[in-house]
């Protein structure tokens, strides 16, 4: 073979496979702008996902993550007073926390993550398998929503679970969240029936540990 | 351009990177047992050799406009293990760029090297995705690295596209730059 002749045969060889990649880049371009053509559309009853919040009273400081419930030995905000909140439900009810003489536990949970998707269905079914002393109330703030990321909406995951408590919806800013601290998601805020702060933790927590952080906080209220 | 679609023609082209990378290693499985390759294959990869170089920088590349994409089109905030990712993902694609423009092949080293490193950063940031609890208890509420922000099929992530990209310049840079027994005998 002659160096011209096998230079135009490298050559045409070389032509060959950029056209296999160039096809294979262009088809898949294609598959995906077809396959999702008709993607994005919204759903136009969409219940609203965040909404106002009222809060009145001190901002508590914010929550450094650590392992389970916080104590006055390792957490300033125990002993402090929470702000009241005053938000609504996905229904538009309103829902409120205050000083109402009744202890409560307090969730904040984030619809995109993981650690809030294992833990919600945990504490739900400890409240449906009657671990939830009588005297307490157990709260969710539905919080950092957002339509950009995973598990949205808020309403329709938490419907999935049967999730029986209050919710209040938090703002587009996640204000509620913010003035109680903002740990890491799940994040918990146990009060006593003056709203005053018991314990805190950022993090799921085993099931005994849940049974055992609504008993402590009730225990705050007798 | 929707995000879906953009996910939709990466995680397509993922299953290409995958299935490239899956025969290369069967194929050296094949050679390290019997010392040789079937003889239509080893013509393929001879063909190929002269134009890896190029695929390499095209991995490199189309994986860092990908990460530009995700963050500054789509919003998607890249989290620490995303960052350390483009540290070494991004200076490969200029590597690989300079190493064709400059006509000095063995620039391509230092992409293979950084490669290196990022599909171990890829590997790690993938299994944090899928046993999160593993490696913390609770989500950063700004941006864990926990949290998938494309998840194509139920498993094709940003790590799992980073991981293909490291995976070809990994591939490919030894191919165009390491010359193979027959042709030094």
């Amino acid at each position: 073979m002659t160096s011209t002749s096998y230079k135009a045969e490298q050559s045409s060889s070389k032509g060959f496979i950029l056209a296999i990649v160039a096809i294979c880049l262009l088809g898949a371009g294609a598959v995906a702008f077809i396959a999702t053509s008709g993607a994005g559309s919204e759903d136009p009853d969409a219940v609203e996902q965040v909404a106002t919040v009222e809060v009145d009273g001190e901002i508590l400081p914010q929550m450094v993550d650590g392992g389970g419930l916080t104590t006055a030995a390792n957490d300033p905000a125990v002993g402090m007073t929470a702000p009241r909140l005053v938000g609504t439900d996905f229904e538009g009810n309103e829902v409120v926390i205050e000083a109402d003489g009744r202890p409560k536990v307090v969730y904040f949970l984030a619809h995109w993550c993981p650690h809030c998707q294992d833990e919600a269905p945990r504490v739900q079914s400890l409240i449906d398998s009657g671990a939830k002393p009588e005297n307490l109330d157990i709260y969710a703030v539905s919080t950092s929503v957002d339509a950009g990321r995973g598990n949205y909406p808020p309403l329709r995951w938490l419907e999935s679970i049967n999730w029986s408590s209050p919710v209040i919806r938090d703002t587009v800013d996640s204000n509620a969240l913010i003035n109680y601290g903002a740990g890491g998601f799940p994040y918990v805020v146990y009060l006593d029936g003056d709203n005053t702060v018991v314990a805190r933790s950022a993090g799921e927590l085993a099931e005994e540990a849940i049974a055992q952080s609504w008993l402590l906080t009730a225990a705050a209220t007798q | 351009m929707p995000v879906e679609t953009v996910n939709l023609f990466l995680a397509l082209l993922f299953f290409g990177a995958m299935a490239i990378l899956v025969a290369a290693i069967v194929l050296s499985v094949i050679r390290l047992v019997t010392g040789s390759i079937p003889a239509p294959v080893a013509g393929l990869v001879a063909e190929l050799r002269p134009m890896s170089l190029g695929f390499a920088w095209f991995s490199a590349t189309l994986a860092m406009a990908g990460s530009l994409y995700y963050s500054e089109v789509a919003g998607y905030s890249p989290c620490r293990l995303c960052w350390i990712q483009r540290g070494f993902m991004y200076p490969s694609s200029i590597v690989l760029t300079l190493a064709l423009l400059l006509r000095k092949p063995k620039l391509a080293w230092v992409a293979f090297a950084l490669s290196a490193i990022g599909i171990c950063v890829s590997v790690y940031h993938r299994v944090e995705e899928q046993f999160p609890s593993l490696f913390a208890s609770s989500c950063d509420p700004l941006n864990p690295c926990s949290y998938r922000w494309v998840d194509t099929f139920g498993f094709v992530t940003i790590p799992s596209m980073a991981f293909a990209a490291f995976g070809l310049v990994l591939l490919f840079v030894p191919l165009a730059l390491v010359r193979p027994k027959e042709a030094l005998s």
